[in-house]
């Protein structure tokens, strides 16, 4: 399949998967009322409905599934480790501390953008943290082990607040919300979060030229003229403003951005720099597809969406690591 | 004519000296081996002309400071091809060729006419053309070697420097690597490889440079450089050398 049509492939399901999920919903609107909600505002309820949570829940599973994708394909080519995954730098676990903080403090409730935010402040403080604790001239060995630092040092300090929690209600809130969702959110969520996630995006796939050339190692990388230091912090960045702000809103969604780079990687002739678009539409489509399926198994039930996620994701890793076996043997 | 100049060079690795005030001139048409034991200095030597491992000294390439060339315009002077020759994805052989392009891409556009050209012209050169669509991974030793030259090429710089390209290698595949790297020599471009069998050395290269822990320890013609003395001092091995007609032979005997 040649490249341009699998863009344009991916690109009509994507479409055609935004589509669907607006049409589905527990309020059980037709598909005439719910475009007539979404274009006019004749029937109030339909336009409520349309606009102020379907609306947003599509835009956010298009928008958090292209970021997954894209910095699962960027972080891949970068540490030139099929295994790495959008959480591999610490990122979504301590923006999720930055959530667990809100919930528990009682911020969330107070002042309902204090969520969001703090997460993102915990994606700030991932980033100061990596900076700190690989240096001036890192490996991509340092990086990631300073990203096994943090991701256990922000699940540490979760289990602390879990463990702490003032009471059972502000328990259950922090767990339900770590289960990660695109459930209830509003257009404001989008309006915080999609910002940073195009920064982001602006960042990572500036990054399509040196991903090749690291395809060859970083010294021959180096020789070609691409600037290491630059890349690492376009990558570190951009992962952070992009996933930072995606797991600010729907919590941490895990094994889309591991698994659709790896699908995807044989129909683009496993160049690094043409596998950025196709995840970037890859993870919009399976994360549509993952939004969509929780509202259909599930109606009334409130399936989380990670849960979905790893659940159909986590057989997926272990496949792949047992093939990853046999092709060394 | 292409000069490259190596002045009082020095880098420290760690707390030991990995070099001390090496200095080389080398111009266009030279095919210099870099000889020595291991850890003398020879990937060191390299990696500091290619700017990736810090170094004091002065280093310059047709008189211009290279410590004052950006890295796209290093690129365009200078080529390496590493001992490693993992690819870390699956990569056809054109489209690794390819990206030696890499310093001559405008940003937001793809390979041009030209670009494309001369990644044929590379891959013509060091005779990989019927590999071009094979993956690099499936390769031999000995194609892959050959594919990371061609890469180099394609990046079209008048100094090429290989580390230890032969390792690894049959007698076949390294006796046409080193035909590969001594047609570049010939066509005026400046050609540096370390290299560990001194016949290949003596055969082919121009010019021969000795390292010993990391100071030049005997630099000139393949004949002056591979003497007795030399080898027992630096290699701390007797050696068996006889002049044939295709060049200098030399056969390591025993340690000393």
């Amino acid at each position: 399949m040649s490249y341009r049509l699998l863009l344009a492939a991916l690109a009509v399901l994507v479409v055609l998967l935004f589509a669907i999920s607006l049409l589905i919903g527990p309020a059980g609107l037709d598909v005439g009322t719910s475009i007539a909600g979404l274009l006019n505002g004749d029937n109030e309820a339909a336009r409520l409905v349309m606009r102020e949570i379907r609306l947003p829940r599509a835009i956010l599973g298009l928008a958090i599934g292209a970021t997954l994708g894209l910095s699962g394909a960027v972080l891949q080519g970068y540490l030139r480790n099929p295994l790495a995954d959008p959480g591999v730098l610490g990122i979504s676990a301590s923006a999720s501390l930055g959530a667990v903080i809100a919930l528990y403090t009682g911020l969330s409730g107070a002042f309902a953008l204090a969520l969001p935010l703090m997460a993102m402040g915990g994606a700030v403080a991932a980033v100061v943290l990596i900076q700190l604790l690989s240096g001036t001239h890192a490996g991509t060995l340092t990086l990631i082990l300073s990203g096994v630092a943090i991701t256990s040092l922000s699940g540490a300090l979760t289990s602390l607040a879990l463990n702490l929690s003032p009471n059972p209600f502000a328990a259950v809130e922090i767990l339900f919300w770590m289960l990660g969702s695109l459930a209830d959110r509003s257009m404001l969520h989008v309006y915080l979060s999609l910002p940073f996630m195009l920064a982001g995006w602006v960042m990572l796939f500036a990054l399509g030229r040196a991903l090749d050339a690291l395809t060859l190692g970083a010294d021959v990388a180096s020789s070609m003229g691409i600037r290491l230091r630059r890349t690492q912090w376009l990558a570190v960045l951009g992962t952070a403003a992009s996933v930072g702000a995606a797991t600010a809103v729907a919590g941490s969604i895990s094994f889309v951005g591991l698994i659709v780079p790896h699908l995807l990687r044989p129909l683009v002739g496993a160049q690094p720099s043409r596998l950025l678009t196709a995840s970037a539409l890859g993870g919009a489509a399976l994360l549509l597809a993952s939004d969509i399926a929780t509202r259909i198994i599930a109606p009334g039930r409130d399936l989380k969406l990670g849960v979905l996620t790893a659940i159909v994701g986590a057989p997926f890793f272990l496949w792949l690591v047992i093939k990853n076996r046999r092709n060394v043997l | 004519m292409t000069t490259l100049s190596v002045d009082k060079v020095s880098v420290q690795l760690g707390p030991r000296p990995a070099l001390t005030d090496v200095s080389l001139s080398l111009k266009g048409g030279d095919f210099i081996g870099l000889i020595g034991p291991n850890g003398a200095g020879k990937s060191t030597l390299i990696k500091s002309i290619l700017g990736l491992v810090p170094s004091t000294g002065t280093l310059a390439i047709n008189g211009r400071l290279l410590a004052k060339l950006d890295a796209p315009e290093r690129a365009k002077l200078l080529s390496y091809v590493p001992q490693e020759r993992d690819v870390a994805w699956p990569l056809s052989v054109e489209k690794v060729v390819a990206l030696g392009r890499t310093p001559y891409l405008q940003p937001m556009r793809g390979l041009t006419d030209r670009d494309g050209a001369r990644v044929e012209e590379a891959m013509a050169e060091a005779d990989v053309l019927v590999l071009r669509d094979r993956l690099l991974s499936e390769l031999s030793g000995g194609e892959r070697a050959r594919v990371l030259i061609a890469r180099a090429l394609a990046q079209d710089t008048p100094i090429l420097l290989a580390d230890e390209p032969t390792a690894g290698l049959d007698p076949s595949h390294q006796i046409s690597l080193m035909k590969v790297l001594a047609g570049l020599a010939q066509r005026g471009r400046i050609v540096v490889a370390s290299l560990h069998e001194l016949s290949l050395a003596a055969r082919w290269c121009t010019r021969l440079v000795l390292l010993d822990r990391g100071r030049v320890a005997a630099d000139g013609a393949p004949q002056h450089v591979l003497t007795e003395a030399n080898i027992a001092e630096v290699y701390g091995i007797s050696a068996f050398l006889q002049q044939s007609a295709k060049g200098l032979i030399v056969q390591p005997l025993d340690t000393i």
